[in-house]
């Protein structure tokens, strides 16, 4: 119950995706699916692939790549991550990555309006 | 205790997002192109030089190669125009704030559209265009298996005219179509000005039909949004050469029968980060959109109106960079690194 409370009020607050990708330490193959749903609805996707000589730069470098080609907008955190901002700045209303032997971890952190 | 990934704001990225341009020369061909609206437009300046890093001119099926550096011009945010020369073999095409003018012939006014493009499509007669659209996204209904809402702005850009539902002939009302929530197309129908080289569009079920002007026979294009697909090549494993020289050759492909070859030179004293840095501008410069990852890698994607296809490497493995990640298109299809 507690966390259908939770997920029901994270549905009303504008949230920000963190989407780290440093648990990826290469040395083999693994590949994950990206679901983007943009505010007005429209459903995209693609799957990406990583092979022996990646590291989390490259599985960083080639999703951003996939999500520019999207058209949504982050914000850069170093070099192994990136923050998906809410909705209104961001252009989309929901992103899963899909795990196929690995996927990038995302925290879903609420956005507090800041303090008159 | 749980670690929480807090993250530090090193920079902003902008939307790449495409303003579509065309054109008709005096012998009736025509052009288009494409380009990123570039950070930094400024309502408050009255005028503003950008520079431009992914522009893709198109004259009759022919993409040529644009040479650096392109600018757009904006007057209080205002797209004005694209100043950039750009060749195909002996060819000269040049974009001034007048228009269009190729081998220093007469010159042709450009249609801009500084709308989002969010479709493009190619005849096979040479001529091609893009279409933008807004709509009020709050009206889109997921629970409904098909729905069809009325654009707030909608227009075709084709051939160096604009035209803007609401001022053109349109036939068929453009309509938005949604099936569950998802976008899956448009449909309307245009009829062309007079010496246009088409004489209507119309586009349904993510097909473009053009009626030639001359022919009178339809033309059918796919309608395309630029997608997904990348390569991701690490350029660490080139060994550098002690002595003379050694070249790098990649040819890419894209759809819309886009095929460039791309070589460059390196010689003693380079390092893999030269090589890197090298061939991301030599690829830019034949319009391809490229980010560094590190400084040894590349994703490369395809041009701002095509999705990248393959990448063919020339050479052994001291010449040639290694496949290290690479995204699909939205088919589930993986462009293709060979050698």
């Amino acid at each position: 119950m507690l966390q259908l409370v939770i997920a029901g009020s994270l549905a009303l607050v504008p949230c920000e995706h963190h989407v780290d990708f440093s648990g990826w330490k290469g040395g083999a193959y693994a590949k994950f699916g990206i679901i983007v749903t943009k505010c007005d609805g429209t459903r995209l996707q693609s799957e990406v692939e990583l092979f022996d000589g990646s590291n989390a730069e490259t599985a960083d470098g080639t999703t951003r790549a996939v999500l520019e080609a999207f058209k949504v907008s982050f914000r850069r955190v170093g070099k192994e991550g990136f923050v998906i901002e809410p909705a209104a700045k961001s252009g989309i209303r929901s992103i899963q990555f899909v795990p196929k032997g690995w996927a990038p971890v995302v925290t879903v952190v609420p956005v507090v309006p800041k303090k008159k | 205790m749980t670690t929480k990934f807090r993250p530090q704001l090193l920079a902003l990225e902008a939307r790449d997002v495409p303003a579509a341009f065309s054109f008709q020369l005096a012998d009736g061909s025509t052009g288009h192109g494409t380009f990123a609206t570039p950070e930094g437009v400024d309502a408050a300046q009255a005028w503003q030089q950008l520079e431009v890093n992914d522009l893709a001119v198109t004259l009759s099926s022919t993409e040529y190669t644009v040479a650096p550096v392109p600018f757009a011009y904006y007057a209080n945010g205002v797209l004005v125009g694209v100043v950039a020369n750009t060749f195909s073999g002996a060819d000269q095409l040049d974009l001034t704030l007048s228009g269009a003018q190729l081998n220093g012939g007469s010159t042709a006014p450009i249609a801009y559209d500084a709308a989002d493009t969010q479709y493009n499509f190619q005849f096979s007669n040479g001529v091609g265009g893009t279409i933008s659209f807004t709509f009020d996204w709050s009206q889109v209904d997921p629970t409904l298996s098909s729905q069809a809402l009325t654009p707030t702005a909608f227009n075709v850009n084709i051939a160096g005219q604009n035209y803007a539902y609401g001022t053109a002939n349109y036939t068929t009302a453009p309509t938005i179509l949604f099936a569950n929530g998802d976008l899956v197309g448009v449909s309307f129908a245009v009829n062309m000005a007079a010496g246009s080289p088409l004489l209507s569009v119309s586009v349904g079920n993510g097909i473009a039909t053009g009626i030639d002007a001359i022919t009178n026979l339809p033309l059918n294009s796919p309608v395309a949004a630029k997608g997904p697909a990348t390569l991701t090549l690490d350029f660490s494993t080139i060994t550098i050469p002690t002595t003379g020289s050694k070249k790098i050759k990649l040819t890419v492909y894209a759809t819309g029968n886009v095929v460039k070859e791309v070589e460059v030179e390196i010689f003693p004293g380079a390092t893999t980060a030269t090589v890197t840095a090298t061939m991301k501008a030599a690829l830019e410069g034949a319009g391809f959109t490229v980010s560094a990852v590190g400084t040894t890698q590349l994703t490369i994607s395809g041009t701002a109106t095509s999705e990248l296809t393959k990448i063919v490497a020339d050479g052994d493995a001291t010449k040639r960079p290694k496949l290290v990640g690479r995204a699909a298109n939205e088919q589930g299809t993986y462009p293709e690194f060979d050698y």
